[in-house]
């Protein structure tokens, strides 16, 4: 938006800078380089140049065993690991045609909805952190440091789990930590309550966040965008009510869309208001998933050694989109090619196109919104 | 809303930000009376958070680690077989172990303790590294080991100055664990 | 007050950014078979270039043999009412080196680029594959039909050297940009060294 309303001496000449908002900078979510040319406090264009974080993480898959590339498939997205985890087994399990156990899938849900509340605590404590509020930050990860050690009861990791494995997962859940996670949802219900009331109708937060990076419905598809981001834009799409897996049909929740309270319908308050939303219906599902959980066995349907054959591209529902495995498996013990489709690489591909003529301020809200973690944007 | 003079802009623009500013100081205010001890905070619901800091002072206080906390291995050697199954399975390679057929004067019929669960060690452990700079605590080592000798222990305060100093060799193991001087 | 800028101008421009779904249309998920006989009924030339290659277990693919028409093929499929594939999910490339087996039959010998579309309206996902010479991989860019090819597009030419022609903003994405080499090719040896660092294994 162009407010300048002041009318200089006709002689006077400006020229652009190029700034670089470096890879190291505390607002980028990692190391990620936007090079900005602006006139004065107006952004003209924003390259973002990515690859600080790369690992190749597709060429380490193909010298290692499956079970193997389940810890790299963790370290990607390192917020959100356990969804990854589900994407790769999953993709495995279609090529073998492996059917899991029941308690497997109820276990498998309440973990990732878990992870699903510590990322979005993670997307909204940074947001609130990047607009200015430290007390947010404090608070969210305060809640963040409940989950991560019901996981360390769990599996024995705090971020990186290991936990989702072909066939089921790894260890059972005891009746300690099933009270726990009852214990959780009581602890933390208040608690969402008190941040919703902390950032999200703040004057100070709306006044920079609505009506900012507005993505209309048709340049979202078009951009690949997916999940939250997709939501925030108006669409009502989420993979687990479309096409679901791992047992979500069995569970009552509504889906969340940007619905417009204040700004407009696809600009960054609405996509950050979808993320709140969607932990109400985390907890839900939690709640609903202890009650179901039933007894059996933890791990069927896969062998001791995994050597599936075939193509198959498999899309789960993750905190930031939807992450896509793409498996060529030749019957060898190891995978042929491992594509990975990452929904914040196709998120942080539209930054040019929003961040022309914003201010300098603008350009953190947008990258704020966008939610993205650098690890799965390089892999 | 979209008529309004300028005064009463200006007067509604005023309240609405201290009204929203000071919902957000009252938050605030709560927890810190609850963090300093003075008020016990209990949510609407009923649920009670307690009085008192949620943080823990580290040096001085320390938490206990769950004990499948998955932190420095240690291997013990008197149960290991040399199977090499930990080193195949190894994601990233850190493991790396020597080992050659038992000579005729070895004890041919020699069998692992009874918490190892007292298997036949056919092979001679000549050498058993573990680079834990290398290691990413993954726990696939653990899962494999049939006797159950390698193990991932609660310890993670191993740091050093070098990373060299990070490689372990468990046929001979010195826990250095104080920092040099 | 004059300004100079030294931005390059946008060059393409895209034609119809995507088709939004409506949901009030019934999902009609076609097989493989019958979007084939569409696309035979719009373009009978493009569906004698097409053809299915069927996979036991997993999803089958269609492959194009020409590789001239493949921007047809793909607007075809994203503008069609039946097919309406509004979703470009993934543009992979796949490597195959020439392999021969114990027969003496060779196969391989080419670089694969499959694009993964999805429908949004009818809730069907297809694969569109295309053959590349593996010394000299040249193909058209898709980046005037999906905005989202833009950088996935970037990717295949930083780890396999495919060269898109067409594409608005050409150079490498993650590897540096004086880095030599394809790395994910089946052949691929690391430099020794990179800016006088040593490369380790």
């Amino acid at each position: 938006m162009e407010n300048t309303n002041l009318k200089l001496n006709s002689n006077f000449r400006t020229q652009n800078l190029t700034i670089n908002m470096g890879p190291q900078h505390p607002s980028t979510h990692g190391v990620l380089r936007v090079e900005l040319i602006s006139d004065g406090e107006i952004v003209r264009a924003a390259y973002p140049h990515l690859g600080y974080l790369h690992r190749c993480f597709e060429k380490h898959a193909e010298n290692l065993d499956y079970l193997g590339v389940v810890p790299f498939c963790d370290r990607m997205d390192y917020v959100a690991s356990m969804n990854q985890e589900l994407g790769f087994c999953m993709a495995v399990e279609k090529l073998l045609q492996a059917e899991i156990p029941e308690r497997a899938q109820v276990i498998r849900v309440i973990v990732l909805e878990l992870n699903r509340i510590a990322s979005h605590l993670l997307a909204f404590g940074t947001y609130g952190l990047d607009m200015g509020g430290f007390t947010p930050f404090l608070f969210a990860f305060r809640d963040r440091e409940k989950v991560l050690r019901i996981f360390e009861e769990i599996c024995g990791a705090r971020l990186l789990y290991n936990y989702i494995r072909p066939g089921g997962v790894s260890r059972d859940l005891s009746e300690g930590i099933i009270n726990k996670i009852k214990d959780f949802t009581a602890y933390f219900k208040p608690q969402l309550d008190e941040l919703d009331s902390l950032l999200t109708h703040n004057s100070i937060f709306v006044n920079r966040t609505a009506n900012v990076g507005i993505v209309p419905l048709d340049l979202a598809i078009s951009y690949g965008f997916s999940g939250p981001n997709l939501r925030g834009s108006g669409l009502n799409w989420d993979l687990r009510k479309q096409a679901p897996y791992c047992g979500y049909e069995k569970y009552d929740f509504d889906v969340c869309i940007g619905q417009g309270e204040r700004g407009v319908i696809g600009d960054c308050w609405n996509r950050y208001e979808v993320r709140v939303r969607e932990m109400y219906e985390s907890m839900k599902i939690i709640n609903q998933a202890i009650e179901q959980l039933p007894e059996g066995e933890i791990k069927g349907g896969v062998g001791k050694t995994i050597k599936p054959q075939g193509e198959v591209y498999v899309t789960t529902e993750c905190p930031r989109g939807e992450l896509g495995f793409y498996l060529i498996a030749d019957g060898s013990k190891k995978p042929y090619r491992l594509k990975i489709n990452s929904p914040c690489f196709n998120a942080i591909s539209c930054l040019d196109e929003l961040c022309g003529g914003v201010m300098l301020a603008d350009v953190v809200s947008i990258i704020g919104s966008l939610d993205i973690v650098l690890g799965e944007v390089d892999r | 809303m979209a008529n309004k003079s300028p005064v009463a802009k200006y007067f509604s623009n005023i309240f609405m930000a201290i009204k929203t500013v000071s919902k957000g100081m009252s938050i605030t205010m709560r927890s810190f009376l609850k963090t300093n001890g003075l008020i016990r905070k209990i949510s609407p619901s009923g649920y009670d958070y307690g009085r008192g800091p949620v943080t823990i002072s580290y040096p001085e206080q320390k938490d206990k680690l769950p004990a499948i906390s998955r932190n420095r291995l240690f291997n013990h050697v008197e149960g290991c077989i040399s199977c090499n199954q930990c080193a195949v399975v190894c994601p990233v390679d850190c493991i790396s172990i020597d080992s050659r057929k038992k000579n005729e004067g070895e004890n041919l019929d020699e069998k692992t303790p009874k918490h190892f669960g007292n298997k036949p060690i056919k092979l001679k452990l000549l050498r058993f590294d573990i680079d834990e700079g290398l290691c990413c605590f993954c726990g696939l080592c653990t899962e494999v080991c049939p006797t159950e000798c390698l193990v991932h222990t609660t310890e993670f305060e191993y740091s050093k100055y070098d990373r060299d100093a990070l490689k372990y060799d468990y046929l001979d193991f010195k826990d250095n664990n104080s920092l040099p001087e | 007050m004059t300004n100079e800028s030294g931005i390059p101008k946008r060059t393409f421009v895209i034609d119809k950014p995507a088709m939004v779904p409506s949901f009030r249309k019934k999902p009609n998920p076609l097989t493989e078979e019958q979007a084939l006989d569409v696309v035979k009924k719009h373009n009978p030339e493009l569906g004698s270039k097409i053809i299915i290659e069927k996979q036991e277990i997993g999803d089958s693919a269609f492959i194009v043999q020409d590789g001239e028409m493949l921007l047809d093929a793909i607007k075809l499929f994203r503008d069609d009412p039946e097919i309406s594939c509004n979703q470009l999910r993934v543009v992979a490339g796949i490597d195959y080196p020439k392999v021969v087996d114990d027969e003496g039959v060779a196969s391989g010998d080419f670089i694969q680029v499959a694009y993964v579309m999805f429908s949004l309206t009818h809730k069907h996902q297809f694969t569109v594959k295309v053959n590349l010479n593996r010394e000299k991989p040249v193909v058209d860019s898709v980046t005037s039909l999906f905005r989202v090819a833009n950088f996935q597009e970037r990717e295949c030419y930083d780890m396999f050297g495919i060269v898109f022609q067409g594409h608005p903003n050409f150079k490498r994405i993650l590897l540096p940009s004086d880095w030599t080499g394809y790395p994910l090719k089946k052949d691929y040896q690391p430099p020794e060294q990179y800016n006088g660092m040593k490369v380790p294994l």
